[in-house]
This record gives C-alpha cells, sequence and structure tokens, in this order.
C-alpha cells in the first residue's frame, strides 16, 4: 500500500522516492502544504476505492499511519 | 488624514437591493426555474436547486420555525458548503431571527463557546457534527431547536430538514402565512459572524442586511458575472457567502458546491465554472500543478516558449492565449477564466503568471467587519501588488499617514459592522471619534484611488529606541530577495520587561531547496542571505535572527498564518 501512496505522493514533491518510509512526515519532511496533501488524499481515494475521514486525516504524522489507516480501512 | 484622488474608474451598472428577502424575491422572479446552486456528492451524483425553489424552501423552513417559537431568536448552523446551509441561512436571516455562521472545523469545546456567546437558542448542523451533537447540547441547555441539515438517513435522532421544510409547505398550503406579514428592518441585526481569531479572542462581527446588501452591490459593481462560478471556499466566511453565494443569486449564476478539498481538480473538471472565489494558497498550488505537470510530460519547455511567444504577439495586439493554452484549461474544466482572490497577501508574480496563460487573477481586500469586501481588482481595473479600488459607496481614508503616505486603512460605509456583539468597548475602540472603522491594516493609496496593503498596525514591532518597524516590509524584502522562501513571519522577541527586542526572521523554505543542500546547509544559506537583505534595510530594521522552520506556519481556516503563536512556536521549530 506504502508504493501506491509514494506514486501519488510523487506527484506533489520532488525527491527521490527511496528517501521516502514509513516513517516519512508529509508536512514536515516533504513540506507539503495542507491544501496539497488534502489533494493527494483525494487521489489515494480514487486509486485504493476507499473513504478517508478527513477528521481522520488530521491525526496522521506520519506515512506508515496513514498506510495503516488504509488497509484497515480496506479490511472493514 | 488622506483620501484617494477622484475615481476615473466606470463601474458596472447595479441596482441595490433593501434585503435579503428582496433579494431572494428578486433572483425567483427573474432567473425563476434557472439552476442556483448545485452540489455533488460522494458518487458524482449532481443534485440541482432552483432560485424559485430556493425561495420556496426558505419560505417553508420560516413558517415550521416561527410557528415553533424560534421568531427572533439566534439559530447557529455548521456544516459544509450546500443548498441546505444556505436554505437555512436565508429562511432565518430573512423571516425569522438571527443566524450565526459557526466554523465546522472548530472543536467542539470552541464550538460552544461560541455558541454560548452568541446566545443561540437553535442549531442546525449537518451529519459530521452527529458524533458530538449530543455533548454540544448538553453543554448548551438554551438551545431548544437541533435540526440535521444533511440528507435523511436512518438515523433519525434529530429531526432533518427536509422534515420541516415538508411540514413548513404543508402550512403554507394550509393558509399559515401569519410569518409573512410585516417588513423588514434592513438596519437590524441578521447575522453574528466571529471572526477566526488570528488575533486573539473571537469577536461577533453583528451584520445587518443593508451592510449585506450594500457589499453585494459593490461586488456587482465590480464583477460581471459569467454563468458558472465554483465554491471551494468555506460557506462560513463572509467572503463566500457574502459574495459568492449571494451573488449568485444577484446575478443568476449557476454556483457549484465543492463537496471536499480533495477533490478540487476533480470537481473543476466535471462542473467546468468559468470563474471562483479562492485565497492564495490555492492559486499557488494550482499554478505549481501546472507546472509539474507539465514537466512530468516533457511540455515545460514547449510551455515556456509558448509563453514567451504569446507574451510577443500580444504586444502588437494579438492574444492567441485561448488557443495556444487550452490543454492547460482542460485540466481546470475548460472554461476557468477568472480568479478572485482575497484572505491573504497574494504573490504578485501568481497574478502575472496566469495572466501569461489567460487566466485572470484579480486579488481583493476585505475584513469581516466590513461585510467583508472594501476594494478588489476587477475586469475594470487590475493592478498587480494593490488590492484594486474601493468599490462605489465603500470610502476609504489613510489615517495618520507617515510622509510615504502609509498609515492605517479606515473605511466609512452601509457595508461596515453594526459593532461587536455584547462588547460595546471593541466596539468603540475599532471606529474613530469621527465614525470611521479602523481596520488595523496599515496600506496607501495611490493612482485612480489604489489601495496596496502595508502591514498590520497589531504586528507593529516597537522598539526600544521608540522605532517602528512593519514586519510586512521586511518579509516583503525576503520573499522578493530570496527564491527558496515559502513563507516567512518577521517578529521580535520579547526580553524580560516584555519589550521588543530582536527582530527575528521565521522562515519556511522551498522542500526542493532543503532537499537539494540539506537541512544544516540550507539554515547556513538562508542566514547569509538575510545578512545580505539587511544590508539594503536601515540599521534599526536589520534583522538579528534568522531561523528555519520544518514545516510551514499554522494558519486559520481562510488559510491567513496565526501570527500570535509564532513568539511560542517558531523558536520551537527553529
Amino acid at each position: 500500500m506504502l508504493k501506491i501512496i509514494v506514486k501519488d505522493l510523487l506527484d506533489y514533491v520532488d525527491i527521490d522516492e527511496s528517501l521516502i518510509t514509513e516513517d516519512t512526515r508529509p508536512s514536515t519532511d516533504l513540506h507539503l502544504n495542507s491544501y496539497d496533501y488534502i489533494s493527494l488524499v483525494g487521489k489515494l481515494e480514487d486509486d485504493i476505492g476507499i473513504k478517508i475521514d478527513e477528521n481522520e486525516l488530521r491525526k496522521f504524522v506520519t506515512l506508515g499511519e496513514l498506510d495503516a489507516y488504509i488497509q484497515k480501512k480496506m479490511l472493514e | 488624514m488622506r483620501r484617494g484622488g477622484k475615481m476615473a474608474i466606470k463601474f458596472n451598472n447595479c441596482v441595490r437591493c433593501r434585503d435579503l428577502r428582496e433579494l431572494v424575491g428578486m433572483s425567483a422572479s427573474k432567473y425563476g426555474g434557472n439552476t442556483a446552486y448545485k452540489e455533488i456528492d460522494d458518487n458524482h451524483v449532481i443534485t440541482e436547486y432552483s432560485f424559485n425553489g430556493l425561495k420556496s424552501n426558505t419560505e417553508a423552513l420560516a413558517a415550521y420555525l416561527t410557528a415553533h417559537g424560534m421568531k427572533g431568536r439566534h439559530i447557529a448552523v455548521i456544516g459544509q458548503s450546500t443548498y441546505s446551509y444556505v436554505v437555512t441561512y436565508l429562511a432565518t436571516v430573512n423571516w425569522v431571527g438571527v443566524i450565526v455562521p459557526i466554523d465546522k472545523e472548530l472543536t467542539e469545546e470552541d464550538m460552544i463557546r461560541l455558541l454560548h456567546k452568541s446566545d443561540a437558542e437553535g442549531i442546525f448542523f449537518s451529519a459530521a457534527l452527529l458524533p458530538v451533537i449530543s455533548y454540544i447540547l448538553e453543554q448548551c441547555p438554551k438551545i431548544s431547536l437541533a435540526v440535521n441539515i444533511s440528507p435523511p438517513s436512518e438515523d433519525r435522532l434529530y429531526p432533518f430538514l427536509e422534515d420541516l421544510l415538508r411540514s413548513g409547505h404543508d402550512m403554507i398550503s394550509g393558509g399559515e402565512t401569519e410569518f409573512m406579514q410585516g417588513d423588514l428592518d434592513p438596519d437590524a441585526l441578521c447575522t453574528i459572524l466571529f471572526t477566526s481569531g488570528t488575533t486573539g479572542a473571537n469577536k461577533g462581527v453583528m451584520l445587518s442586511h443593508r451592510n449585506i446588501t450594500a457589499n453585494l452591490f459593490g461586488a456587482m459593481s465590480l464583477f460581471l458575472l459569467p454563468k458558472t462560478s465554483f465554491s471551494v471556499l468555506p460557506i462560513n466566511h463572509s467572503y463566500e457567502f457574502n459574495i459568492h453565494v449571494l451573488g449568485a443569486l444577484y446575478g443568476g449564476l449557476c454556483l457549484c458546491f465543492n463537496n471536499s478539498l480533495k477533490h478540487v481538480k476533480e470537481n473543476l473538471c466535471i462542473f467546468k465554472p468559468e470563474m471562483s472565489l479562492m485565497v492564495p494558497m490555492i492559486v499557488q498550488s494550482l499554478y505549481t500543478n501546472i507546472w509539474k505537470e507539465s514537466e512530468k510530460a516533457g511540455l515545460a519547455g514547449h510551455l515556456r516558449f509558448g509563453i514567451w511567444f504569446s507574451n510577443l504577439i500580444r504586444k502588437i495586439g494579438i492574444d492567441n492565449r485561448k488557443i495556444f493554452f487550452f490543454p492547460i484549461y482542460e485540466k481546470l474544466g475548460g472554461n476557468l477564466r477568472t480568479i478572485v482572490c482575497g484572505g491573504a497577501p497574494l504573490n504578485p508574480e501568481l497574478v502575472r503568471g496566469f495572466d501569461d496563460i489567460g487566466i485572470s487573477v484579480y486579488n481583493g481586500y476585505g475584513i469581516t467587519e466590513c461585510s467583508p469586501l472594501i476594494s478588489s481588482n476587477s475586469p475594470l481595473y487590475n493592478k498587480p501588488g494593490s488590492v484594486g479600488v474601493p468599490f462605489p459607496g465603500c470610502e476609504v481614508r489613510i489615517g495618520d499617514p507617515n510622509p510615504e503616505g502609509i498609515g492605517e486603512i479606515q473605511v466609512r460605509g452601509e457595508n461596515v459592522m453594526l459593532g461587536y456583539y455584547k462588547d460595546e468597548s471593541a466596539t468603540c475602540q475599532s471606529f474613530t471619534k469621527d465614525g470611521w472603522f479602523k481596520t488595523g491594516d496599515l496600506g496607501c493609496l495611490k493612482k485612480k484611488n489604489t489601495l496596496y496593503i502595508t502591514g498590520r498596525a497589531k504586528n507593529l514591532i516597537i522598539l526600544a529606541n521608540g522605532k517602528n518597524v512593519h514586519p510586512e516590509e521586511l518579509e516583503e524584502h525576503l520573499v522578493s530577495h530570496i527564491s527558496y522562501v515559502r513563507e516567512v513571519v518577521v517578529y521580535a522577541q520579547v526580553d524580560e520587561n516584555g519589550n521588543d527586542c530582536i527582530i527575528t526572521a521565521a522562515a519556511y523554505l522551498d522542500e526542493q531547496f532543503v532537499n537539494e543542500v540539506g537541512r544544516d546547509k540550507a539554515k547556513v544559506i538562508f542566514e547569509e542571505d538575510v545578512n545580505k537583505v539587511n544590508r539594503h534595510l536601515a540599521s534599526y530594521k536589520r534583522i538579528a535572527q534568522a531561523q528555519v522552520r520544518e514545516t510551514e506556519f499554522e494558519k486559520t481556516t481562510t488559510k491567513k498564518i496565526k501570527r500570535n503563536t509564532i513568539n511560542r512556536e517558531g523558536t520551537k521549530n527553529a
């Protein structure tokens, strides 16, 4: 799942893909602004076919946490 | 005091509505069955609502509410941009009482505080609030009516707006129309809007119908509306509601509500609007995205050449932007040609960059206390770097200007608020003795009455030697001289006596730049560049300390930097 997140993320940031890990923080490490971050989540929804709650989204700090949330949603 | 010179701009001819009841009636009789608003749901199903339907639904809701003891009461509304929100707002202000829009992104504790502060006795909320609504109601015992404005579902703990509308229509059909008797006082309080809190405690701005219709008249004097526009900003904000949502009624425009910031580009392609109101962060992201996509497609060179060539032939009167840049338009729905931008300072380079490809970005200026519009660039007059000209009927003067003509922007006109709710002291402090509203923003008026913002009086740094420094002036120097600075806030660190002492620049740098050189090296380079900028500044204005932040600054929901948190936070992130 992280691979899909990283693939979509690369549309917003110019960074070597190998440097992105589950510990990467989108806002702190990649400096995604709040609007771009939420657009990224919209793109993920389209690619994965699930709905990601905006209120939940604010709680995640790392890509790993976002990844875990998406995986949990997919099992529901 | 200094006032601007005589206007040479010919404004659009507009008819002034007396109040919002007249506006809704006028829109129904003029545009009838045309589509006023469109909504899209998560499954991409679009629902359309007519001007006639809006009038009829506002009356039905008013019939229900007046029959259930809500006449004269304060009613809060919390939710995303939907037709139901508009019906709730207009039914309340036109026939029932006072509407209190509350930001849906606040914490429940903040919502409770504002519900108390505004004396709300009714609450209309969208389904997103369901997990906390019972707690809110427990804490607000004065609230006697709670209504879910989302589409009906199985959870019927609270009545749905649709239920109330059905009852209201039945009541009107049965002849219960007493609520329609009597005139509406255009000067009476009709809405309480809470300021975003960029400068501390929220204050309840009281607006009347006259305030709002004066503002609408002003906006329409500057802009001729197209057929379709896209609503992307929070509907509780006066900039979005008073200009965009009500502008749709005035001009017969179809306003398409975005359902989530997650889907802005997708929804632009679905609704294909000609216009939108935005804030600088969204405008910047759209612009950056245009270049990123062209780079990804290997077409950035072509785009650069196309812009160069287009600008060249424009100089001899040939404008082929519609043809050259059509592929870019398609990514934005195909028709988008006008963006009105407000809420925060806009980089003039963005205005020029979008103009190069045939999209006009007009920067405006307003403040909730002025309903909110004060001035704007427009198709009638566009001066990048300025915030345009005040609209007809809105007077602007510069209070106590310095030798450069810079002073506090003060406003007089029918768009200026009644005052702050239950806060006479704050109301008195916000007006001059001769009745002008003090915006707290600094600026100057230049040729053709063009207004320029230069800073905010509230952010003023007052040094121990009595010298005053405007942080915005230094921020402007830093942003214009250091290309990799994305956001910067200049402030003064405070000594043990509470006096401003060390002028500090806290900056959030371009992520690509930081990645390329590394964070430590980026900080060193930034410090060196700040020192270069210092050489161009008066000695008392020099920046003594440069900090690099790891994150962008915390912002309000309208994307203004929360400056009052910087002293604490700037150091933490440095």
